[in-house]
Formats: C-alpha cells, sequence, structure tokens
C-alpha cells in the first residue's frame, strides 16, 4: 500500500496476515536452517486415521449434506500421506458411499435418502476410486447416471448442480469428471459447455463462477480442468486468453506469505495451494511456460504458515485444522513438487483427461524436494493421487 | 404417540430413520446427531417420503434448513411445496376473492386459501433472515431467484418489471455487503438481478458499486460488478471517459491496488483501445515514486513495459520487466523473465 492511502479493511486485514506469517518466518530464520519445519506426516496420519476410524461429533451435522466430501478427504489425504488404507475402512466406504446412490437417478446423494448431486457423486465416486473398488464401481448403473447427467444440462451447455439447483463451473466439472471417469461423455452431453466455460473468463483473466462473476480459484481450477477434460493442452489453448489467465494465476501468490489467494485483494488461504496452485498444473501444460507459479515460497508457506499446531492442515495461521484444508493444503503440496507433462499417446488411447503424467521436481532451485516433505504426485484433473483414475479406466475397457 | 412441532401436528407420521439399515453397524462418516436433529430429520423424512406438499411440511423445511442451511434436498423440497401451495392459492384466488396481505410469519398461515402473495413474500422474508445467518452457501441465493422466479410467473402474470427490486433486493443485499463486502453468493446474485431485470443503464447499480469503492478502493468484487454493468450489457449507458477519468482518480488514491489497475486494463480491451495512450498516466507513477522503493506501483511498470512494447522498444520493454522480476517483484521472478523473453523475441 501507499502510505497516503486510506487505511480500509482490505488493508489491515492484509497487514495483519502478512504480519502473522512474517513473524513465523523471521523465527524459523532466526534458530537457524535446520529447524526448518518438516512436512509433519505422523501428525497428519494420526488426524486422518482418527477420524476414519470414529463416528463424527454432533458438530459435524452441518455437514450432513456432504458425507461422500468427508469420505474423500479423509482418504484423499491420507494416500498423498503416504498412508494406507485398511480393508475395514475401504469395506465401510464401499457400504457408506453404495447407500448413498440414490435409485431412480443413479447418481448419489450427500447422505443417505438425499437428491443425487453432482458433487456428492464426483466425491463418491473419487472415494470408490480411492479404496480401488472396481467391482462397486461397475455396479453403477452408467445408462441412468448418462440421463441424470443429462436431465441436468442446461441449455447455455452448463449444468445444475442438482434438480432446481444451482449451475456453475463447479458443477460442469463435477459432471465433466463423473462422465469422464464412467466413460459416459458423448456429443449431446457436452453441447455447448465447452463455450459456456471459456464465457466465464472475466477481464482479470482468471474465471467465475458464472459468466460476469468475479475471477475466483475454485471457479478457475474448475473451468481449467474441464477443458482439460474435453480438449488436448494445446486445443484449450486456443479457447481462452492464455496470456491474461497466466497473469492472474502469477498474481494470486503473494510476496511476503509465499502462499495463493483466491482472487484480487483477498488474503491467502492454504486450500488455494491446490484450486490455483493445481490449477497452475494444467496451465503449464497449456501455456508452455514452466513455473507460472514460485512453487519453493508456495511450499514454504504450507510447511510453515498452514500445518496445525496437533495435527491436520490449515487455511493460515490461528486457524483449526479441518477435512478439506487437510486434503486440499496436501494437493497443492504435491503441485510444488512435481510438474506435468500431456502424453499425447497415453491421451490417443485413453482419452485427453487422462493424458497427464508428473515429473518429480529435482531442481533444488525450484523448490527443495527433500524425502521428509515428499506427498505423492497428483492427477492433475481428477484432484486424486496419480494412478488411480487410469487404472479404473483401463479395466473397464478390458 | 403424539408429535408437535410449532403449531403443527405430526403424530400420524411414521419417522423414518436417517442412516441406512445397511450401515448400521458402520462408524466410517456416521454423525452422532442430536436428539434434537435426528427426530426433526425422521420427521423431515417421513413427510418427503410422502411428497406431502403442506404448510406443516413447509414448516417442518424451516426447521430442518435453521439446523443444516446446506440441505440441499430440503430446499428442493421446500421449494416443491411452496410451488404447489402458490400454485393453488392463485387457482383459488381467480375463483374466489382477492387475498389478504398478512406479512410474513408462518405460524399465522391457516392452510388453504393464503393468498400467493402472502406464500411468496413470506418466503422472501424467511429466505432474508436464513442469508444473515449464514454468510456462505450456495443455495440460499439460488432458492431467493426460484420464488421471484415464481412470483412473477404467479403475481405478475410473466412482466418481472412489476418486481419491486429496490424493496425486495437492495436492503438485503446492503446487509449483507455490511457484513462482509466481497461475499462471492450476494454479489453473484447482484450480477442475476441486473441480467435478468436487465438493469445496465441503473444509475443505482453505478452509484451503490462507487459508494463501496469509497469505502474501500481494494474492494474487488465492487470493480468486478461495476465492469459488468457498464460493459456487460448490450448498449454502454456511461460515458466512457468519464469512466476512465473515474478509474484514473481511483488508481491515484492506490498506486499499488490491483484491482483498479485491471480495471483500467479491462476496459482498454474491451473498448480496443490503444495502452499506449496511457503512457503520461503511467508516468506520474515511475517518476515520482522512484525514490521510494519499497512502495513502487508494480502494476506501473507493467503497463509501462507493455507500453514499450508496442512502441517497438524491444529493450526498454525487456529492462523494465527485469526490473520487476529482480527487484520490485521477486515472488514472481519467473513470471516476469518470460515476459521479458517475449519482448525481447517479439
Amino acid at each position: 500500500m501507499s502510505p497516503t492511502e486510506k487505511l480500509t479493511d482490505t488493508i489491515e486485514r492484509q497487514l495483519e496476515v502478512e504480519n502473522s506469517v512474517q513473524d513465523i518466518y523471521d523465527d524459523i530464520l532466526e534458530q537457524g536452517s535446520d529447524k526448518f519445519p518438516p512436512l509433519h506426516r505422523k501428525a497428519h496420519l494420526r488426524y486422518t486415521n482418527l477420524f476414519l476410524h470414529r463416528p463424527l461429533t454432533p458438530a459435524f451435522s452441518k455437514l450432513d449434506a456432504s458425507h461422500p466430501w468427508i469420505i474423500y478427504w479423509l482418504l484423499n489425504a491420507t494416500l498423498l500421506l503416504g498412508g494406507t488404507i485398511d480393508s475395514e475402512v475401504k469395506s465401510q466406504v464401499a457400504t457408506d458411499i453404495l447407500s448413498y446412490v440414490v435409485e431412480d437417478e443413479g447418481g448419489i446423494g450427500g447422505g443417505y435418502g438425499q437428491l443425487s448431486h453432482l458433487a456428492s457423486t464426483y466425491a463418491g465416486l473419487l472415494s470408490l476410486v480411492l479404496i480401488g473398488d472396481k467391482e462397486d464401481f461397475q455396479k453403477l448403473d452408467r445408462t441412468k447416471i448418462y440421463r441424470w447427467l443429462l436431465s441436468l444440462k442446461r441449455e447455455n451447455g452448463s449444468f445444475s448442480m442438482h434438480l432446481d439447483g444451482e449451475a456453475d463451473c463447479r458443477a460442469v466439472y463435477c459432471a465433466l469428471c463423473i462422465a469422464s471417469m464412467l466413460d459416459i461423455i458423448d456429443d449431446e452431453l457436452i453441447k455447448g459447455t465447452a463455450d459456456w466455460l471459456a464465457s466465464c473468463q472475466t477481464y482479470e483473466g482468471g474465471f467465475s463462477g458464472e459468466p460476469s462473476d468475479e475471477a475466483h480459484g475454485g471457479y478457475t481450477y474448475c473451468a481449467i480442468a474441464s477443458l482439460c477434460i474435453l480438449f488436448s493442452p494445446s486445443k484449450v489453448k486456443e479457447l481462452i486468453d492464455v496470456d491474461s489467465l497466466v497473469r492472474w494465476t502469477a498474481s494470486r501468490q503473494y510476496p511476503i506469505e509465499g502462499g495463493l489467494s483466491g482472487r484480487t485483494n483477498k488474503l491467502v488461504d492454504g486450500c488455494y495451494s491446490h484450486w490455483v496452485g493445481g490449477m497452475s498444473a494444467l496451465l503449464e501444460c497449456v501455456s508452455g511456460e514452466r513455473q507460472v507459479l514460485r512453487r519453493v515460497s508456495l511450499q514454504n508457506y504450507i510447511l510453515c504458515c498452514c500445518q496445525g499446531e496437533t495435527f491436520g492442515l490449515i487455511d493460515k495461521p490461528g486457524c483449526a485444522p479441518d477435512f478439506y484444508h487437510t486434503n486440499y493444503v496436501l494437493c497443492g503440496l504435491s503441485m510444488c513438487q512435481y510438474y506435468q507433462v500431456y502424453d499425447e499417446k497415453k491421451a490417443e488411447r485413453q482419452g485427453c483427461a487422462f493424458g497427464y503424467r508428473s515429473v518429480r521436481i529435482g531442481d533444488g532451485d525450484v523448490v527443495d524436494n527433500f524425502e521428509r516433505n515428499k506427498v505423492l504426485p497428483m492427477d492433475p484433473i481428477f484432484g486424486v493421487p496419480e494412478g488411480y483414475v487410469d487404472w479404473l479406466r483401463a479395466t473397464r475397457k478390458d | 404417540m403424539s408429535q408437535k412441532f410449532g403449531d403443527y401436528d405430526y403424530s400420524d407420521l411414521e419417522p423414518l430413520p436417517l442412516d441406512s439399515p445397511e450401515t448400521d453397524d458402520i462408524i466410517l462418516c456416521r454423525i452422532m446427531y442430536s436428539e434434537e436433529y435426528k427426530t426433526l430429520m425422521s420427521y423431515m423424512r417421513a413427510l418427503m417420503a410422502k411428497n406431502e406438499l403442506s404448510e406443516r411440511a413447509l414448516y417442518m423445511t424451516e426447521l430442518v434448513i435453521g439446523k443444516v442451511a446446506a440441505h440441499y434436498t430440503v430446499w428442493e423440497y421446500r421449494y416443491k411445496i411452496v410451488k404447489e401451495l402458490a400454485g393453488e392459492g392463485a387457482a383459488d384466488n381467480a375463483a374466489e376473492n382477492a387475498a389478504d396481505n398478512a406479512p410474513d410469519g408462518l405460524q399465522d398461515s391457516q392452510g388453504p386459501g393464503v393468498s400467493p402473495s402472502t406464500i411468496l413474500q413470506r418466503e422472501l422474508s424467511w429466505c432474508g433472515r436464513i442469508a444473515l445467518e449464514n454468510e456462505k452457501n450456495y443455495q440460499i441465493w439460488h432458492y431467493r431467484q426460484l420464488i421471484i422466479g415464481l412470483m412473477i410467473d404467479l403475481l405478475y402474470g410473466g412482466d418481472s418489471s412489476s418486481y419491486d427490486i429496490e424493496k425486495e433486493e437492495y436492503p438485503i443485499i446492503s446487509k449483507m455487503i455490511k457484513d462482509d463486502e466481497k461475499n462471492y453468493h450476494v454479489w453473484s446474485h447482484r450480477r442475476w438481478l441486473v441480467e435478468t431485470f436487465k438493469l445496465h443503464s441503473s444509475k443505482e447499480e453505478l452509484r451503490f458499486t462507487e459508494e463501496l469503492l469509497i469505502q474501500d478502493v481494494r474492494n474487488n468484487s465492487a470493480w468486478n460488478h461495476r465492469f459488468f454493468v457498464i460493459f456487460g450489457g448490450k448498449t454502454m449507458n456511461r460515458d466512457l471517459d468519464e469512466e476512465i477519468e473515474f478509474v484514473k482518480l481511483q488508481i491515484e488514491k492506490s498506486p499499488t491496488n490491483p484491482s483498479s489497475w485491471n480495471y483500467l486494463r479491462g476496459i482498454y480491451k474491451k473498448m480496443g483501445l490503444n495502452i499506449g495512450e496511457l503512457k503520461g498516466f503511467v508516468d506520474k507513477f515511475i517518476g515520482k515514486e522512484k525514490e521510494k522503493e519499497d512502495n513502487l506501483s508494480v502494476q506501473a511498470f507493467e503497463l509501462l513495459g507493455e507500453i514499450y512494447e508496442i512502441e517497438n522498444e524491444k529493450r526498454k520493454a525487456g529492462e523494465v520487466y527485469e526490473l520487476l522480476g529482480k527487484k520490485l517483484d521477486v515472488i514472481r521472478v519467473n513470471y516476469w523473465e518470460q515476459r521479458r523473453l517475449l519482448a525481447e523475441s517479439n
């Protein structure tokens, strides 16, 4: 800010965060580099395992319409950390998710007795993918789900989340992930969708939830990942203003924090390490530029500022851990440690969405990629560790 | 067993369990619901299973949403109930007499015969209250839009201009924005209003954003909305030069504010203007602030680099980007290096 600028809410909050983060970095520097916090892998695994093995307190009723999300976040975080899922939990995951399947629509609801919801179906399918449950996955009624997806399709090319529900980039992303995993994408299902997504790019360069809303990290991830399900990176490049998206993305990283914000003049939040960070890995493939973000600074923010005091990962210093942040901060950490490359041959065989491959970054100038901080590489499209979705799709083809 | 909630009797219903019998012995993702929530939800599920579209079902949805505002299935059910009740009322009205104008308050209602106007009006007020209690929620504002749609269909014979936005929408939006001036859902709703009711030439939209920008010139949501109002319609009702002057003034107040610079760049791109025109303006921030190293306007230097590029001053452009990457904006060193390479190779 300028010394003459009026002290507004935006500036006050920004300075508060900058100060708290600066204090943390100063402390670490003072203590010497050997005191640099490693990834508290065991603690975070204790956190996810704790909640995978016991019922949730009444306070979790707020998430009563998000059961599949809870399961997906916990499983995904566990696996990214290198943990394993025991067979008892796997069997419970399958039983839970199948109990949320809605008979007449075919999709998965937010809990038992709820309507099919695109986001619940997305999270539910990923949960089955993460436990490697080929059998139950194949029991899902693809024809019914296809019809349900089509019933949610709107004239303008977007999708509604559920019957009479809101339509935005999240809904499109979930619909395309579902259709792609189940291999039920056809021309009718995606007619007009790419154009609608492209129309969500704003004058700032990022994408909004619906056309003309504000550019936002979460929606930008959804829009770019959606386009990358439909097309190769070189084709995506033709559909959007790549330069302005690169500029907007780079601007999400703040100099003192090193972390990422979701919108212009908003605060950093660990979860955007995935929404913006994860998107940047795809954007690198689309734009051909390496390092749209400065990975080492983001990883520093994650390790120094996003680890909860006891366990779990968090939004920013002072926050309490939750499942959502634990998962998405770890997804973001993974992005720091790997590049994505698009393998045309792989894409030709399995579809554009399946064309990505990760490469671990060895260059210490790009990121300190120490073994102790290592997490699994991500599949940049679906939001699970690399390889999980490929396997499922490969078996279907047989 | 007698079961009452509020003024309504639910004793005739057989409550349904919240969890599937299949998952009875599973602890994963099992929420230990409070007794209160469990009871509410079990009756809610009984009503939904019967698809009962009644006043007492409506009341039950209010209780459940009060506990779990993200319960989209219950929101959808509520919409069905309201549609049915208001639709019936509209039919009754046509046959019989005019409606009373009782304000909101579900428990005053007398079942059949409540006018659609009362039903829908009361939905709007209720929606507003729920919104104030739940800042981040995907259902509320979408639901509100569905209700507005019903009002236009059932009350105004499809004539959207009869809907009183000033009375029904502006006050609740202002309250919400006061609590959180960048609330994404609320701004999205306001954008929907502009689109649906064709408010691109409305002075109120400009006034609203201007007022918020005076309070906080870094409110990017306000800038974004303003851009949509002015440049998102079929025709433009604002004098372009005046708007450019407006944003320049805001930049002068806060030269390091990315929101206003993005807005200025947005205008130039949208209108196909030549950013070379901005050289004089940009120079103000380059010259004046050169000494104060720690507070240089990165955005001004960036634009200067771009202006050099169109002037075909490749070397100068490269130097500016180099300065940005090495000194002024080090976090984006890779980005500026790319820009430099591109500028120098073109």
